[in-house]
């Protein structure tokens, strides 16, 4: 459990990051001349904590095939694209839609994710070359 | 059952001797627990009973109830169970990886992540055993601190 919340502190701060780069992709292609306010800054905390929300349900002690991973990975995105959308437009009741903006949500969301998934990955690869070092040098020790 | 230790010379060879009225479940088993301590460990193949040295295992699997050791290129059934060879291998370079699993450490050639905080090791006899999520940890604490050692 320990393990799980360290891993989506992680996640969190990884997803603020991304969530910064991407508005920062979209404003520039989609309204290089928008003004934003202090309020711009608390937005990738916010989709930082909606963005884990999933994972932190969706826990599970039992160990999951690759299938069963696969699966609850696509739901997962499915969950966090459903809740950004709903917190992005649903308090205007998804009434006059830009398409665009839409569309680009839509995107960074899945690009995020991906982001996310890549970088722990690239993070347990530095945990198992460090694993691997010191395996090496216990079986030398015990040789 | 009464417990004897008795010391004996320098010059003299280790013994264990077993007083018993029949032999039965509980002195097999008193029997494979002591072997597996000295070195080696029964196990079955078909109706023939090997003894394996505990350097040529790779890793000890519970399977339903049952529990399997792997070699190089192969398995034999045994009839102790994961905790008891957890109690008997954990000097000898062996770890608690899964809930299923045991592994040689010496057995192992390299790590790689796998998906979802999990790790694979590579064995040197081209198998891959998991490390799941719940045992990572103490693995890493494990090897670093005895790789220091």
């Amino acid at each position: 459990m320990r393990e799980h919340i360290k891993n989506n502190l992680m996640s969190f701060f990884i997803i603020v990051t991304l969530v910064n780069i991407a508005i920062f992709i979209c404003g520039i292609v989609l309204a290089p001349d928008e003004k934003l306010g202090y309020t711009a800054f608390i937005v990738p905390v916010i989709d930082g904590l909606l963005g884990v929300i999933p994972g932190l349900v969706m826990y599970s002690k039992r160990e999951l095939t690759v299938r069963q991973m696969i699966v609850r990975d696509i739901i997962q995105l499915l969950s966090i694209e459903l809740i950004i959308l709903v917190f992005t437009f649903g308090f205007s009741g998804f009434s006059n839609v830009d398409v665009s903006k839409f569309l680009a949500i839509v995107l960074s969301v899945a690009f995020v994710y991906v982001g996310v998934v890549v970088i722990m990955y690239l993070l347990d690869f530095r945990t198992a070359k460090k694993m691997t070092d010191d395996l090496k040098a216990f079986q030398k020790s015990n040789n | 059952m009464e417990i004897k230790v008795r010391k004996i010379g320098g010059q003299e060879q280790e013994y264990i001797e077993i007083g018993c009225h029949a032999e039965d479940a509980r002195v097999k088993s008193i029997v494979r627990f002591v072997k597996g301590l000295d070195g080696s460990v029964s196990g079955s193949k078909g109706e023939h009973i090997y003894e394996i040295p505990v350097v040529d295992i790779f890793y000890i699997e519970s399977v339903d109830d049952h529990t399997f050791i792997y070699t190089y290129k192969d398995s034999f059934e045994t009839n102790l169970k994961l905790y008891e060879f957890e109690e008997i291998l954990k000097e000898k370079g062996y770890l608690r990886i899964s809930k299923s699993v045991i592994l040689n450490l010496m057995k192992v050639d390299s790590i790689k992540p796998a998906l979802n905080g999990r790790f694979l090791c590579k064995l040197t006899n081209g198998e891959d055993v998991i490390i799941s999520r719940k045992y990572v940890a103490e693995f890493r604490e494990f090897i670093s601190r005895r790789a220091g050692a």
